[in-house]
């Protein structure tokens, strides 16, 4: 791991998602884990996770009014981006997501 | 009215120029006054919408000023006065660039009119750094349904619940 690092560092991310309001707590940490475990893939390192919760979204994604809000920040090396982005792309649960590089 | 007037003074030459700006003086107030009596009764928000009406009526004031004397030149003069003086200039003076972020809706909602529009940087008055920042932050909120693209999509939202 230490090896990729050399010629790809490790960078700094910001990711959010909407889960579909009618899953549960369990099946939301299912998720974390699932996405913290990808990070791990990556040589990367959850830093904070943040639940907002349930909330009013400010208009309807997918015939749906509310959504569970997931924030983490993590570090990764960038090629781990596409398994993520893929990962929640093709999840039916996650309703919205974006990702970012944290750059300060 | 350039040509009414223009009979009579032509025996003194010189008093052309006094009896013209009076005229000119005369009827400018009530141009004016209108301008005035329309500008409390405005709520800030309905300023974004008419801000851009109101510099093309500058422009048409300036045509006017040819065909019909010196009518409107107060009314020009009064807008840029209010425009510097006024609001604007509170919008986005106390923001400090690291707060700038999608997660702080309350403070972003602030550079949005009322129709959801972000403001622009001649109404918000910051830098253009700042502006840059809040205009990404404000696209990403929007992204994740923090902030609607547009007002009808609250209003939507309100209504089913």
């Amino acid at each position: 791991m230490a090896d990729q690092a050399v010629d790809q560092e490790v960078r700094e991310y910001e990711l959010v998602y909407i889960i579909q309001p009618e899953m549960d707590e369990s099946g939301i940490l299912s998720l974390n884990e699932r996405v913290a475990q990808v990070i791990g893939d990556h040589s990367g390192e959850v830093l904070t996770t943040e639940m907002w919760g349930r909330r009013t979204l400010a208009y309807p994604i997918k015939k749906r009014f509310e959504g569970h809000y997931v924030m983490q920040r993590f570090t990764m090396l960038p090629d781990g981006t596409a398994e993520i982005e893929r990962f929640l792309r093709l999840n039916e649960d996650v309703i919205r997501y974006l990702m970012f590089r944290r750059s300060e | 009215m350039t040509e009414q007037i223009n009979p009579t003074p032509e025996e003194e030459g010189v008093e052309t120029v006094s009896e013209q700006d009076e005229i000119a003086e005369a009827p400018a107030p009530k141009p004016s006054v209108s301008l005035v009596d329309r500008s409390p009764s405005r709520d800030d928000d309905y300023d974004e919408d008419e801000d851009e009406d109101e510099d093309e009526y500058e422009g048409e004031d300036e045509d006017e000023d040819d065909e019909s004397g010196t009518r409107y030149v107060s009314g020009p003069s009064d807008y840029v006065q209010r425009e510097r003086g006024g609001r604007g200039r509170r919008i986005g003076s106390d923001v400090r660039i690291e707060e700038i972020d999608f997660k702080n809706v309350p403070l972003l909602s602030r550079f949005l009119d009322r129709r959801g529009r972000i403001l622009s940087r001649r109404k918000t008055k910051v830098s253009a750094k700042v502006q840059r920042r809040i205009v990404t932050e404000i696209k990403r909120a929007r992204h994740l349904a923090l902030l609607p693209y547009t007002a009808d999509q609250t209003r939507i939202v309100r209504k089913r619940r």
